[in-house]
């Protein structure tokens, strides 16, 4: 069922470029007002098709979608939607300024309140000396700043960012960041195609790994990795734990540490238990969690080897 | 209001590049060569009157002055800058605004807007057209006044010159869309465009003046079908400087001068020679919204291949 109350819903999407090449297998997604969520998956997985499509400028062979209550391809509705695709080219011989302007009035936004957002969001991601300077003596960087401005100076309800830090350094990935979370915060959608994955983490609420034109894994971070939840019990000196034991609790010894492979936090307690009535000594209780790079190999690699 | 702001960029992209004012250098050059020459009661003085010719066939007051003119303009400013040069300096400006607005990073940026496809191919279309526009506007208007000022000849009806230098370039500038699209490449869709009008529209217009206005080739039917027909589809290039040569000159006297031709081949049977002139006057008052509306015509399907290709492509 469709309905407004999804930022982004796609359903079936499906994608062949000139016949031959399989970009989207069909694509179910749902983005929920005020999320933040991150689209992962390996090159040529099909996000940019995916986020094209959205903003049509890749037609779908087959499947359905809204963005923001509104079926696909409803021009009108892009008024509210910022936008950064990925390798952007901006006329070069502009400056800043005019650049937001030119985009800005393409938007069709009220241009008092644009600039104002323009000037500030500038500001923000440390780009108001340069705006009357033309693009061309831009760096990469510099040009991915101006870029986000253009993206979120009208003040879109959703905002789709195809790689937005790329080529950007620390800290204005910090920024660009915490203009995310902010924007969360006023209840903005945001999409986010990325393959810093450390930084995905660090923001999205929920994330998708698209693999081979087809959503593998989709759920929030926790939903991920909670399955890979383990223990690392740390031993002092180096008697080794009875291998019966180990057996028991289907746990695995690297001196100096025993890995545990367990959720139950009752079952950990157990073990340990067990491990002092034989007199072990233990140094260190580590809780170990998959990361989302651990969880998007893991899932490349098995579809991977189906084929 | 994004319609407008899109033909405003395309005039800033053409402004940014140095072949802008490389055309306008240019036509500063031919009006400051024109106003270089100027004509008295004893002959012709060139440049600014350091060169002066005493021939009284030139001067001013040669009861031959007024037609020599015409004829200057007619065949330089009209049939040479209008009908080729103009046209194609404009094709050549002109020739990269498509491929490098469908350039990938570049073209998402605008399709990602609130606006249809097929607006964003008009604004794109116009923005060539405006150019072209300003481009003759300057060359003609200058070349009037520089005309009217030294030589003391105003042709008001030579200022429509101004139309239909757009006129003409659009005819190609739409197959020059057409070819940008298709080839994303400035080169190839100049390169095609030009191979176009030399080698199918110039001669298929060509064909048919020669089918039909040859005695010889009276019963050649099925040819000379053909050759209608190819010249009915064309767009008539040539018609365009000939209809500014005639607005500005009498049509009775270009009859005449083909009369005189006529009367240079007198070994032509009179029956031949009257079956020329036939052609020749039918030619000549051909009605103008017949020959500019079956061009439009044509201009309109390239147009329409151009923009249905531009709506349904994936960038
Ligand atoms: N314009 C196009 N024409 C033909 N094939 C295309 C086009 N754009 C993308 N593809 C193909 O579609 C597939 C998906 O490409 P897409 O750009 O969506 O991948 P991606 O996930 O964004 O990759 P990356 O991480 O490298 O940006 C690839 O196989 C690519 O070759
Ligand atoms: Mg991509």
């Amino acid at each position: 069922m469709m309905n407004g109350n999804w930022a982004v819903e796609l359903q079936g999407l499906h994608k062949t470029y000139s016949r031959r090449i399989h970009a989207l297998r069909g694509v179910d997604l749902r983005i929920g007002r005020g999320e933040i969520f991150g689209l992962l998956g390996p090159n040529g997985a099909g996000k940019s098709t995916l986020v094209k499509i959205m903003m049509t400028i890749v037609r779908p062979l087959a499947g359905q979608g809204t963005l923001l209550g509104h079926p696909l391809g409803h021009q009108p509705t892009l008024q509210h939607v910022g936008y950064l695709p990925e390798n952007h080219r901006f006329p070069s011989y502009l400056t800043a300024r005019r650049m937001l302007h030119y985009y800005g009035r393409l938007t069709r936004a009220s241009s008092i309140s644009c600039r104002r957002r323009a000037a500030e969001l500038l500001d923000r991601l440390g780009m108001s000396r340069w705006t009357e300077i033309r693009l061309e003596k831009y760096s990469k960087g510099m040009l991915q700043r101006v870029g986000l401005c253009q993206a979120l100076q009208h003040d879109p309800q959703l905002i789709v960012l195809d790689e937005p830090t790329d080529g950007v350094d620390p800290i204005g990935r910090k920024q660009i960041r915490e203009l995310l979370l902010e924007a969360r915060q006023q209840g903005k959608s945001i999409l986010i195609n990325s393959h810093i994955l450390s930084e995905l983490e660090m923001v999205c609420d929920r994330v998708a790994i698209l693999l081979q034109g087809r959503v593998a894994r989709q759920g929030t971070i926790a939903e991920l990795t909670d399955h890979t939840r383990s223990y690392e019990i740390s031993l002092i000196g180096d008697q080794p734990p009875p291998p019966e034991l180990l057996q028991r609790y289907n746990a695995k010894y690297e001196p100096p540490a025993i890995h545990l492979s367990e959720n139950d936090p009752v079952r950990v307690n157990q073990l340990l238990d067990d491990l002092r009535n034989r007199q072990l000594l233990i140094s260190a209780v580590t809780p170990r969690r998959w990361s989302l790079e651990d969880v998007f190999i893991d899932a490349a690699q098995g579809t991977g080897g189906d084929q | 209001m994004p319609f407008w702001t899109l033909i405003a960029m395309t005039f800033r992209e053409l402004r940014e590049r140095r072949l802008f004012w490389l055309n306008l250098v240019l036509s500063l050059i031919v009006v400051l060569a024109l106003a270089s020459i100027s004509f008295d009661t004893q002959g012709v003085n060139f440049m600014f009157g350091r060169l002066h010719v005493d021939n009284p066939n030139f001067a001013s007051t040669s009861p031959y002055f007024h037609g020599m003119i015409i004829t200057i303009v007619s065949e330089l400013l009209i049939g040479l800058y209008i009908g080729f040069v103009g046209t194609i300096i404009g094709l050549i400006s002109t020739a990269g605004i498509f491929p490098a607005f469908i350039e990938k990073g570049a073209v998402d940026l605008v399709l990602a807007r609130p606006m249809e496809r097929w607006k964003i191919f008009l604004a794109k279309y116009f923005g060539g057209l405006g150019f072209m526009l300003i481009q003759s506007t300057v060359f003609i208007l200058l070349t009037y006044i520089v005309i009217g000022v030294r030589w003391q000849i105003w042709l008001p009806r030579y200022l429509l010159g101004i139309p239909l230098l757009v006129l003409l370039f659009s005819y190609l500038y739409s197959l020059s869309v057409l070819f940008g699209l298709w080839t994303r490449s400035a080169m190839a869709s100049l390169f095609l465009t030009l191979v176009c009008w030399f080698i199918v529209i110039i001669p298929a217009q060509k064909t048919y003046e020669i089918f039909h206005s040859t005695p010889q080739f009276k019963d050649f039917t099925r040819v000379r079908q053909f050759t209608s027909l190819a010249n009915t589809i064309v767009p008539k290039t040539s018609y365009i400087p000939t209809l500014l040569q005639q607005a500005i000159g009498e049509t009775e006297q270009i009859d005449l001068i083909n009369q005189k031709l006529l009367n240079q081949n007198p070994q032509l049977s009179p029956a031949d020679q009257q079956y020329m002139l036939d052609f020749a006057h039918q030619m000549l008052h051909r009605p103008w919204y017949g020959v500019i509306g079956s061009s439009l015509l044509f201009e309109l399907v390239i147009l329409l291949l151009a923009g249905w290709r531009f709506q349904r492509y994936d960038f």
